[in-house]
């Protein structure tokens, strides 16, 4: 059996008084008391952030934006969690309603970032195209609203833009903290 | 990919945790070992509460906490300043019959817990201790002196 590889002893461990071998290394020591207290001057600032929803799911995460024509009225969260679930809701005005339907054409992000998993109540019809959706809701008299169900599929900063045909145009952004 | 890149954030950040928490004494893992078990657990919880409950994704997760821990393990040994971040160093508590007062202070230390683990070694005094070292597992090692 071949002997096993050896090496000399080497007195390399810093020695307290020239006597006890401890490693210690008080300057190092300093150094990361400093870091811990950057650390906890930090922390509490992530949890006072995340109460108000800097990380989402707070007060500053909830945004709510309108057309200046008043076709829509959107509620949404402007800061969303990776694979969170989350609601957008649309309130339609008088301008969005045709002959007793609704139009909402919303682009692809919805499905291909946003992650849409349902929409309530469920659209009449809905047809894709020009890089989006067009949904098709039966309305009969206002207030006429939809909720979106979105669980983000990834994390990033996304746009989301929506319009009802003739009006004008809502260009969200969203951002999805990982 | 998202469960390997959460595995990733998840080992550091727990290192960074559990090392920030000062160390007190008693018969404790170091903090390096103490991330092991606080991630597994974590990752079990992951992938007990997580939408992907599959095999695959707690093997996937498991198998790179494996690797990170091995990678770290390595790096401690080729570069001994990123063992003294993970791990810690010993501090000197009482040198000479001296408190080292600032040790003590930011490690929230009082001389009955040196005291304490002086006892368990059968010294009765703290006039019998020569050095008080706080080790990197949380324990107190006591060297007596020679009278």
């Amino acid at each position: 059996m071949p002997a096993q590889a050896t090496k000399p002893v080497e007195d390399t461990i810093a020695k307290v008084n020239d006597e006890v071998a401890v490693g210690s290394d008080l300057e190092f020591q300093r150094k990361w008391w400093r870091f811990t207290r950057l650390v906890w001057i930090v922390f509490p600032l992530i949890v006072v952030a995340d109460l108000l929803g800097c990380f989402g799911r707070g007060p500053l995460a909830n945004a709510r934006i309108q057309t200046r024509d008043g076709s829509l009225d959107v509620k949404y969260e402007r800061i969303e969690r990776f694979s969170s679930p989350s609601i957008l809701r649309i309130q339609f005005g008088p301008a969005a309603i045709h002959d007793g339907k609704i139009q909402l054409w919303m682009d692809e992000s919805l499905i291909r970032s946003l992650g849409n998993q349902r929409i309530i109540p469920q659209p009449a019809a809905s047809a894709i195209g020009k890089n989006g959706v067009l949904y098709t809701f039966d309305a009969t008299a206002l207030p006429a609203a939809s909720a979106f169900s979105l669980e983000p599929i990834k994390p990033g900063i996304f746009h989301l833009r929506m319009h009802v045909p003739g009006c004008e145009e809502l260009n969200l952004t969203i951002y999805v903290m990982p | 990919m998202y469960t390997i890149l959460h595995a990733i954030a998840g080992y550091f950040f727990l290192v960074l945790i559990v090392r920030v928490l000062t160390r007190r004494p008693g018969a404790q893992l170091t903090p390096f070992e103490f991330v092991i078990v606080f991630l597994i657990g974590g990752v079990i919880i992951l992938t007990t509460v997580g939408n992907d409950r599959s095999e695959t994704n707690s093997v996937c997760a498991v198998v790179t906490i494996v690797l990170l821990h091995r990678l770290v393990s390595w790096l401690k040994i080729r570069f001994p300043s990123f063992g003294k971040v993970v791990d810690g160093i010993p501090l000197v508590l009482l040198k000479d019959g001296k408190w080292q007062t600032e040790t003590m202070e930011r490690m929230r230390l009082q001389d009955t817990d040196v005291m304490a683990a002086a006892r368990n070694k059968g010294v009765k005094t703290l006039a019998e201790i020569k050095y008080a070292i706080l080790e990197r597992n949380g324990a107190i090692s006591i060297i007596q002196s020679k009278s």
